[in-house]
């Protein structure tokens, strides 16, 4: 049987947007509970083995122990690394290091940015992202328990395909070659620095790609959201461009940047995109996923692509119902044959 | 809200400078060339320099004692001459030269550090409702993760929210306290964690990075500005050394890997700074190479201050003249 990978950002749910706006606290304590009650699912669906990427604040070594009395047969236990560094590159060392083991599924507890530092290291590990984030555009709002089950039903008791999809993931191309991609965004900030990373400051966007946008997230994607969102599966992604507020020809659109925090933006353009689509502006920062990260050059040509063929992503309902479907749940449940 | 070039060109200039006093004040130590002892703050300067880069002249900074505040000195101005002195126990020294680390520059409303841990969280109440009552002017109170086992620290977050002070809590959190690490201090190791049950505005960033934590405290600052009341930040930040020179590096009781510590310096801030305005052409490598060389002059008009100003000999009267109780 396949093992169970969890990875828990014990820097998600913090940043900035506790200031500016109104970012819930996603505390260490919530975060050890949630992975607590995903460990008790896991076992109690008959999950042989998880592991749970070591964090510096040891994150979840406190929720083995306090799940620990609970726990009747799996082999709970940390993925081996040799050293954290505190930053990202711990979450990608992790995701890497699952993909390498054939782990069979990855809880990834974080943000948009958390989701896209593991898929960019998971290969086709399918992956449950759960919000513990600021904005829950890739991540969704998922009770811990449930999570846990729909991962023993993807271990146990589905098969193939049948309980995944294929997210869509934006590729930001300098010269025709990849340089980045994002999961939901890429925008373009019309500002230099890339100081505290998160974008928060609506009216500073000059320009917005992206793969989702759905009325029912929060972060950049809304905007688009807010304007014309995109069908789950629709093979398109939306490309805006941003003006003036007092710009005659603008649509304005209200929508919720941050937590508690909505703002109107003028937009000056907006289309769907399938394949590749050029980056218009010519100065400022690129920001991946909500995150400021990289400065356009100007002397390079940047394009945007949207490939359907993003990361595996377990269908969570799909999931839990082929469990019931198949008896998981029940004492006389026999596995299916591989 | 967000840094304009200039501000990042600034920051990666204290940042240099900082690093320097403390290689500096290294090499004096090694070489018997300071009184008492030395708390290196190598690979942990940033949360300092862009915590303090941007408070204004009328802000009252109470810095962290790592690097004996240097991170901090160098971004708020003072003069690191007196300040050296005063290390050597000097006559020009900030405080006569009688204090060597547990000196404060009250004419910039710098109020620098005690031999105990955690003693600034009452005073620091007092300075806030100061600063309140004055209206233009803002408090930031830095400190370890260790200092928030000290019971003040309640008594401080309290009352600062009770009166809505306008007080940033800036917790420097390398995840050691001379040889206890954080896990085992605290329960919940983002110390942030106290501030929320205070109803207090907390958030965790990246000390490492010093134009990430620059923003943050302008935002904080602002808050308190407006009548908001304190918030608490809480910077990840590295300790690549020992706690003081001479001290052996152990958590618990067993030495630090090294080879670990070396895998750390990948986050020393000033690497990480440098990668960031080069790739943003906010400065070219000449301009960088001008900015060190600059500060290297400035180590050696720094010291020279130091060694040419008498030592420190004052009278019983003066020396009486300081003590309160």
């Amino acid at each position: 049987m396949k093992s169970v990978g969890i990875i828990v950002n014990p820097a998600a749910g913090k940043d900035l947007r506790r200031l500016v706006a109104h970012g819930a606290n996603s505390t260490h304590s919530e975060k050890i509970n949630a992975v607590v009650r995903m460990l008790r699912a896991l076992d109690a669906l008959g999950v042989e083995r998880v592991r749970i990427a070591p964090d510096p604040s040891k994150l979840g070594e406190r929720a083995i122990e306090t799940a620990a009395d609970g726990l009747q047969s799996i082999d709970a236990g940390i993925l081996e690394m040799p050293w954290l560094l505190g930053s990202r590159t711990d979450t990608e060392r992790a995701a890497t290091l699952m993909c390498e083991q054939g782990f069979g599924c990855i809880l990834v507890l974080g943000g948009d940015g958390t989701s896209r530092a593991v898929a960019s290291h998971c290969g086709e590990v399918p992956l449950i992202p759960i919000s513990t984030g600021t904005n829950n555009a890739f991540p969704r709002m998922l009770e811990g328990t449930l999570a846990g089950m729909a991962a023993a039903c993807l271990i146990r008791a589905a098969a193939g395909e049948e309980a995944l999809q294929r997210a869509p993931i934006l590729r930001l191309l300098a010269d025709g070659e990849e340089v980045s991609h994002a999961l939901v965004d890429i925008a373009v900030i019309d500002i230099l620095d890339t100081g505290a990373v998160a974008v928060w400051e609506g009216h500073s966007v000059s320009e917005l790609f992206l793969a989702q946008a759905r009325p029912d997230s929060i972060g950049l994607s809304a905007i688009g959201g807010c304007l014309e969102p995109l069908e789950q599966g629709c093979g398109e992604g939306l490309h805006l461009q941003f003006g003036a507020l007092d710009h005659p020809a603008a649509v304005h659109v209200t929508a919720p940047m941050a937590p508690g925090l909505v703002i109107r933006v003028a937009i000056s353009e907006h289309a769907r995109f399938a394949g590749r689509t050029p980056v218009h502006t010519s100065k400022g920062v690129f920001a991946f996923d909500g995150e400021r990260e990289l400065a356009v050059d100007s002397e390079r040509k940047w394009e945007v692509l949207f490939d359907p063929h993003g990361p595996r992503v377990v269908d969570v309902q799909r999931a839990l119902s082929l469990g019931i479907e198949r008896g998981l749940f029940r004492d006389d449940f026999q596995p299916p044959i591989p | 809200m967000a840094l304009g070039k200039e501000q990042m060109k600034t920051l990666y200039r204290n940042l240099v400078r900082a690093d320097h006093f403390d290689k500096m004040m290294m090499n004096r130590i090694m070489q018997g060339k300071l009184i008492g002892f030395y708390h290196p703050g190598d690979g942990a300067m940033a949360a300092g320099v862009g915590a303090s880069t941007f408070l204004g002249e009328n802000d009252i900074l109470n810095p962290h004692h790592r690097a004996h505040g240097m991170a901090y000195m160098a971004g708020k101005g003072i003069d690191v001459g007196r300040y050296l002195a005063e290390h050597t126990g000097k006559a020009d020294g900030c405080c006569g030269g009688r204090s060597s680390f547990h000196w404060s520059f009250p004419e910039q409303k710098v109020y620098g550090a005690s031999g105990f841990i955690g003693w600034h969280f009452c005073p620091v109440v007092g300075w806030g409702w100061a600063s309140k009552r004055k209206g233009n002017q803002v408090v930031l109170m830095a400190s370890g993760d260790g200092s928030y086992g000290q019971g003040g620290a309640h008594e401080a977050m309290l009352s600062a929210m009770n009166w809505k002070l306008p007080i940033i809590f800036f917790c420097e959190n390398n995840g050691m306290a001379i040889h206890s690490t954080a896990d085992d201090m605290h329960p919940m190791p983002d110390i942030s964690s106290l501030a929320q049950g205070y109803g207090m505005p907390a958030v965790v960033i990246d000390g490492q990075d010093v134009f990430a934590v620059a923003e943050t405290v302008i935002a904080a600052r602002k808050h308190a500005l407006a009548g908001k009341g304190p918030t608490f930040v809480e910077a990840k930040t590295v300790r690549l050394r020992e706690h003081d020179v001479g001290t052996p590096d152990l958590a618990r009781a067993e030495p630090r890997d090294p080879e670990y510590l070396e895998e750390l310096k990948q986050r020393d801030p000033l690497v990480l700074a440098t990668k960031r305005v080069l790739a943003e052409k906010v400065l070219t490598q000449k301009q960088i190479d001008k900015i060190i060389k600059e500060a290297e002059e400035e180590v050696v008009v720094v010291e020279k201050f130091a060694d040419d100003s008498p030592i420190a000999l004052p009278s019983i009267e003066e020396l009486q003249a300081g003590v309160y109780a």
